[in-house]
């Protein structure tokens, strides 16, 4: 009860201190700025395309959400890769810089009760930005008919992978004083995880499953597409737990990681389901049952012995 | 209240305190004194909770430092050097937000921002940021912040650091009344601070402790011997084997360096006085006697003599009380 109280003021400080500084509106705005510039052009895009399908007569009418949202959501992700460091750059730097961490540190608080209140306060920033764009989607919902769930999945995706960014420039903000420093690093190691994808596309299959996964962009396109994998779910969670480490280090006496470590490796065991909520075009159907038969047979294998067995 | 055991701190290979261990009594002022870098916030730093220290153990309101710091920390209020303030934030937000992390009920939230902003002197200034306030200002709010919760530990880093005179004063009668509820370390390297706020001193260099005990004891401790200052109007190059002369005196010397006329400086065994025998002696040589008076050492004099110099061994077996 007090933990969520304590986790709660952190938030509430950490969102006052954004709010009451421009960088919160400069980043909302020039977010929205962006994300319209795209909406715009995949717009044009699909409505030349819809008028020259009608004309030729073509049989399937053109998906709205397949040839749209999906990239309007696709391009939002590359630009929040670019955005976040600013969240995130200032969260720990800036109270090494000026000492307030020492009154942090010294309050009847524990790390995971600061880190999880940094992370909320960042996640609603990040919120409130995305909150803007669903202006945008109503006007599709207005004049057109597009499927709303495959959407809300792409908007889940985005709330799952800006979980990811975050807990990422959580963990580089919290290593030095210096917030330009935290911020370029942040963008550097953001940007690696986006091209990491494109060594794999050239390399063995070993090594293009590694780097795939590996790759924060990567997991949100089956999200753009409305199909929400429990794998990319489990990247997710788990490049949350990631920030803890470094506390978890100067604190020997927590023995939480290697737990949740164990859990974590039973979840991406089991994680191979998916789950369809939207149409997709590439049969999600087919790929999706191989996917979960895999995830079965995985599953046996871990299943223990049984009694007579032993 | 507090109990310090054997604390060592290092930095890779530099030893920033060095197996300190000291008590503080329920309801005493303690000072903590030394040079800039002598390992005073380090061990401020430790006794909060902020960093774990290398070796040791302390114990703080009655709760292990290391197994129990959320109840330790719930105890204690601490001001570190450079006030820990949000410069978003008005004075009151911040102390509401303080009020929060530290666990004061939501129903006194309000009486205890307000009854610590009478107390500290800040209430003319509850809705200005933070960032705007004078150095002073933010001293006090700094001090405000620490007694939130009304805690029964005290931890202040330099608490007149930056403050003008009249607010130096303020303050020091700040902690005074502060001490009896409130046990109270308070660290400063301005003797005279120590001398008036303070029941005991620890003195610290190069993170070792080097002397304990009250501020008048610690003066008359270390004064080895008595010392006179004379200064004669001729006698030139016989005045000082004259007064060296004399029984009971152990050493003359010159006493100032630039003013070398006639001016000595004559020790004698402690508690013997010399300065009839002075006076006879310069008298009935002829020579005139301008001025005779003892030499205190002032608690600036102990403080440069521990903290330079090897100390006697009497003094040293104090560290651990």
């Amino acid at each position: 009860m007090s933990s969520i109280r304590n986790i709660l003021a952190i938030a509430d400080k950490e969102l006052r201190s954004t709010f009451a500084s421009p960088i919160a509106y400069i980043i909302i705005g020039l977010f929205a700025l962006l994300f319209g510039w795209f909406f715009y052009v995949f717009l044009t895009i699909f409505v030349r395309q819809s008028e020259q399908m009608m004309q030729f007569g073509g049989g399937a009418s053109p998906n709205v959400n397949q040839q749209m949202i999906r990239y309007v959501l696709q391009n939002a992700a590359i630009i929040i890769l670019f955005v976040m460091p600013m969240i995130t750059m200032r969260t720990y730097s800036e109270e090494k810089r000026s000492g307030t961490i020492e009154l942090l540190l010294t309050s009847p608080l524990t790390d995971f009760q600061i880190i999880i209140g940094k992370f909320l306060g960042a996640l609603g920033l990040y919120v409130a930005m995305l909150f803007v764009t669903l202006l945008y989607m109503s006007i599709l919902f207005v004049y057109g008919n597009p499927e709303w769930r495959p959407v809300a999945a792409g908007y889940l995706g985005l709330i799952l992978m800006g979980g990811c960014f975050i807990s990422v420039g959580l963990l580089i903000s919290s290593l030095t004083k210096n917030q330009i420093v935290a911020g370029f690093l942040t963008f550097a190691v953001f940007l690696m995880l986006w091209v990491i994808s494109w060594i794999g596309e050239s390399s063995g299959p070993t090594a293009r499953a590694v780097v795939t996964y590996l790759s924060i962009v990567d997991h949100f396109e089956d999200f753009a597409r409305g199909v929400i994998d429990t794998k990319h779910v489990i990247y997710a969670l788990r490049h949350a737990g990631r920030r803890q480490r470094r506390r978890r280090a100067r604190d020997p006496g927590c023995d939480q990681l290697p737990r949740i470590q164990a859990q974590q490796a039973v979840g991406s065991d089991r994680g191979q389901t998916v789950l369809v909520v939207g149409p997709d075009p590439k049969s999600a159907a087919g790929a999706s049952e191989a996917r979960a038969d895999q995830g079965v047979r995985r599953l046996r294998r871990l299943r223990p012995l049984p009694r007579a067995a032993r | 209240m507090i109990e310090v055991q054997h604390i060592t701190k290092r930095y890779g290979r530099v030893t920033a305190v060095d197996d300190v261990s000291f008590r503080v009594e329920r309801g005493e002022i303690l000072g903590f004194l030394g040079p800039n870098g002598a390992g005073k916030t380090t061990t401020m730093r430790i006794l909060t909770g902020y960093m774990p220290p290398t070796e040791g153990r302390a114990n703080v309101a009655g709760f292990d430092l290391f197994n129990q710091p959320i109840e330790a920390k719930q105890r204690t209020g601490y001001l570190p050097e450079t006030p820990p303030l949000y410069p978003e934030m008005t004075v009151r937000e911040y102390l509401d937000f303080v009020a929060r992390i530290k666990g004061v009920p939501s129903r006194e939230r309000k009486d205890r921002v307000n009854a610590v902003m009478e107390r500290t002197r800040v209430a003319d200034m509850t809705d200005r940021h933070c960032s705007k306030l004078s150095k002073g200002y933010r001293q006090r709010v700094g001090l405000a912040q620490a007694l939130i919760h009304n805690p029964e530990v005290l931890i202040l880093d330099e608490p007149t650091a930056g403050l003008d005179p009249k607010q130096i004063m303020e303050t020091r009668d700040l902690i005074r009344g502060l001490g009896g509820d409130h046990t109270i370390v308070l660290s400063t390297h301005i003797l005279p601070e120590v001398a008036q706020t303070c029941q005991r001193v620890i003195i610290i260099n190069k993170g070792r402790v080097v002397a304990v005990d009250t501020p008048e004891a610690l003066t008359a401790r270390l004064k080895g011997a008595e010392t006179m200052f004379v200064q004669l109007d001729a006698g030139g190059e016989d005045a000082a084997p004259a007064l060296a002369a004399i029984p009971g005196v152990t050493r003359v010397g010159p006493a100032d360096e630039r003013t070398t006329h006639g001016a000595f400086e004559v020790e004698s065994d402690r508690g013997t006085d010399v300065r009839r025998e002075i006076a006879r002696a310069v008298v009935t040589r002829g020579w005139g006697l301008l001025e005779l008076r003892p030499m205190r050492m002032s608690l600036e004099e102990v403080f440069l003599q521990v903290t330079t110099e090897e100390i006697p061994e009497e003094t040293r077996s104090e560290q651990h009380p």
